[in-house]
């Protein structure tokens, strides 16, 4: 019988290999949560309140591409859709590239060739981006070894877009996943955009509670339900859990042992911030969430020391 | 006698000039003819005995007789199938989907229809050992999740785990991107299941398209090219039903950003493929993993949904739902590394 046009029929166990590659971020616990790391393939959303860390993310994952597949990378570059207001984190993006290549110095890299992987393009309106998916980027990645695009942030892109032009949002907010989705599946390249979130106001289920109870404030992300059905994976952080790190009890003995192992350690008083990732939707994991640290290297485990001090 | 109608019928040129030349030229005569004939018993036919068998397809073709509900009812259980969900729903539903319906899971993003999506084709591979088809609109399908989905089915109906692997191999999976393609997929799998040529749509019992609102979205906006499009998918749906096969669709929930920032959000909240998709399926089933009733039957021929609506509103937390069930079958990803 023949098949209708390209379409691939390809049995549930021939899918279990190709299946198994993910892209590891760089934290174990992180990656454990994820079932080893972010899908590659489709659209992967970071979604989190401002300075909750999900450039830091972002640019990490950057690096964590080119890493072989033995080590958890996807053996390509990367490229940097930069949407939000001002420059594009450049600095940052070195400053950890040379905390990455320290890590990898064994293996060669340096923090100049890690960023010649890395291409950064400004994109500034919606209209701009779908232009970009169709066009510019298949070239790029026809061209170059290109296996994570990063699109940071979608929801500036629809800051613009007024309320009552809704109907033609939604249809360019579906044309760019569906772009992102059918080149995710031509040039083998995974996805992630970096979202906002915005407060709701949750009712309680029940007709009695609503009259007494206050109504819980949560988080979503940004752009509605209609965008939450277009992504394959979600992911929340935040930083609410932010608490200043208290050091442990044995610091002062420590610091008697040795200005060295002291230094190891925070200082007291300063700030070690938990943030926290949950993961609120994925075709392959349950809803499940872990603790991280951002540093000046990047993003990181927390300790146990942060957590049960913190 | 209008050619195309003769050919339609599946009757010879031959067979319709002989018709033509008894005076039958249309339906009515087809019909006062045979009802002539079946009535007059010994008077000589209007045509041949050769013809007289011509003449009766064309009549069953144009007006088929009408057959008794106990005739229907023996001749669909003979045919038909239950393809089990998982417990909860199937007990909502009653016993859960009969080939020849269509089921439709409606919810948010992470209400688990993916998740029931790949659980029904585990039953269908595991229990009833027939093929299932995965269309695949959004990329969600994930072969590690529906391996773990077919191990602890199996472990739940006590089969061994050799038996998760053949299982594997009964699903196939089609990734499609837009409605263009959907409509085709569907055609040709009713095509090919009418021909009866290729066994592995023979032993077919299920098909899943996980979302068909995914591909047709991007045309909504658009009017009525949107609309003709869901009347299109949805009348390929239907018909994949007439061929005994079993059809479970997930449809989304889609609301304004600007209503949820007004904790309008149930109000708001409406089905993404709205009143023209209605009549596709034959029993809806609302998933929310945030509200304590977790599933809510809202349309089915077989099972009181009134009923279990009024009983969705009073249950508490503590009842048996769908949702505790997303949350306790999701096995842990450990090996997914």
């Amino acid at each position: 019988m023949e098949q209708p046009g390209e379409l691939r029929f390809d049995r549930a166990s021939d899918l279990l290999e190709r299946h198994r590659t993910r892209l590891r971020t760089g934290c174990a616990r992180m990656d454990e949560v994820l079932g080893g790391g972010l899908l590659d393939r489709g659209i992967t959303e970071i979604a989190g309140e401002a300075s909750a860390g999900k450039t830091q993310l972002a640019l990490q994952l950057i690096f964590q591409v080119q890493l072989p597949r033995s080590e958890g990378g996807l053996q390509g570059g990367a490229l940097f859709l930069h949407a939000e207001g001002g420059e594009a984190p450049v600095k940052r993006l070195r400053q950890i590239g040379s905390a990455f290549a320290r890590r990898w110095s064994s293996a060669g890299a340096t923090v100049d060739r890690l960023c010649d992987n890395v291409f950064i393009d400004r994109i500034e309106t919606a209209d701009l981006l779908m232009n970009a998916l169709r066009y510019r980027v298949p070239t790029l990645l026809a061209t170059r070894a290109v296996r994570l695009v990063v699109i940071d942030s979608i929801a500036a892109l629809f800051r613009t877009h007024l309320d009552d032009d809704l109907p033609r949002r939604s249809e360019l907010l579906h044309a760019i996943a569906a772009e992102m989705q059918a080149l995710s599946d031509r040039m083998h390249v995974a996805f992630v955009v970096l979202n906002q979130i915005t407060d709701s106001v949750d009712t309680p289920d029940t007709p009695d509670a609503a009259c007494t109870a206050v109504p819980a404030v949560s988080k979503r992300a940004a752009l509605g339900l209609a965008w939450s059905h277009c992504v394959n994976t979600r992911l929340l952080l935040s930083r609410a859990q932010a608490r200043p790190f208290a050091p442990p009890r044995l610091q002062p003995q420590l610091a008697q042992l040795g200005g060295a192992l002291a230094e190891q350690q925070p200082r007291p008083g300063a700030r070690v911030e938990l943030r926290t990732m949950r993961v609120v939707l994925s075709p392959c994991v349950e809803q499940r969430s872990c603790e991280y640290v951002i540093d000046a290297d990047g993003v990181r485990d927390a300790t146990d020391d942060e957590t049960a001090h913190g | 006698m209008a050619g195309l109608l003769a050919h339609s019928a599946g009757l010879s040129s031959e067979q319709a000039e002989a018709l033509a030349r008894a005076g039958v030229t249309s339906v009515c005569d087809a019909l006062l003819v045979a009802s002539v004939d079946s009535t007059a018993t010994r008077a000589p036919s209007a045509l041949g005995v050769v013809h007289a068998d011509a003449l009766k397809r064309l009549v069953e073709h144009c007006a088929p007789a009408l057959v008794p509900a106990d005739v229907l009812w023996v001749r669909r259980k003979a045919k038909a199938c239950m393809v089990r969900t998982c417990t909860e729903l199937d007990a909502l539903m009653g016993g859960g989907v009969m080939t020849g319906e269509v089921l439709e899971l409606a919810g948010r993003s992470g209400s688990g229809k993916t998740w029931l999506c790949l659980a029904t084709c585990a039953h269908v591979a595991l229990e009833l050992r027939a093929h299932a088809l995965f269309v695949d609109t959004g990329a969600n399908f994930c072969a590690r999740a529906f391996l773990e989905e077919c191990s602890r089915v199996a472990r739940a109906l006590d089969l061994p785990d050799e038996q998760v692997a053949p299982a594997l191999r009964r699903v196939r999976v089609v990734r499609v991107s837009d409605a263009d393609e959907v409509a085709a997929l569907l055609e040709h799998v009713r095509a090919a299941r009418a021909a009866k040529a290729d066994a592995w749509y023979s032993r077919l019992a299920l098909v899943v398209v996980d979302s068909p609102a995914l591909a047709l979205m991007p045309l909504l906006a658009r009017g009525n090219a949107g609309h003709a499009w869901i009347v299109t998918i949805s009348r390929a749906l239907r018909a994949l039903t007439h061929c005994n096969l079993a059809v479970v669709v997930t449809n989304h929930l889609v609301g304004a950003e600007v209503a949820l920032r007004e904790g309008l959000i149930e109000d708001s909240a409406r089905l993404a493929l709205g009143s023209s998709w209605r009549a596709v399926s034959d029993m809806r089933v609302y998933l929310d993993a945030a509200r304590p009733s977790g599933a809510t039957l809202a349309a089915a021929p077989t099972a009181p949904c009134t009923a279990w609506l009024e009983r969705s509103h009073r249950s508490g937390p503590r009842e048996g739902s769908v949702r505790r069930a997303v949350a306790a079958r999701r096995a842990p990803a450990s090996d997914c590394q």
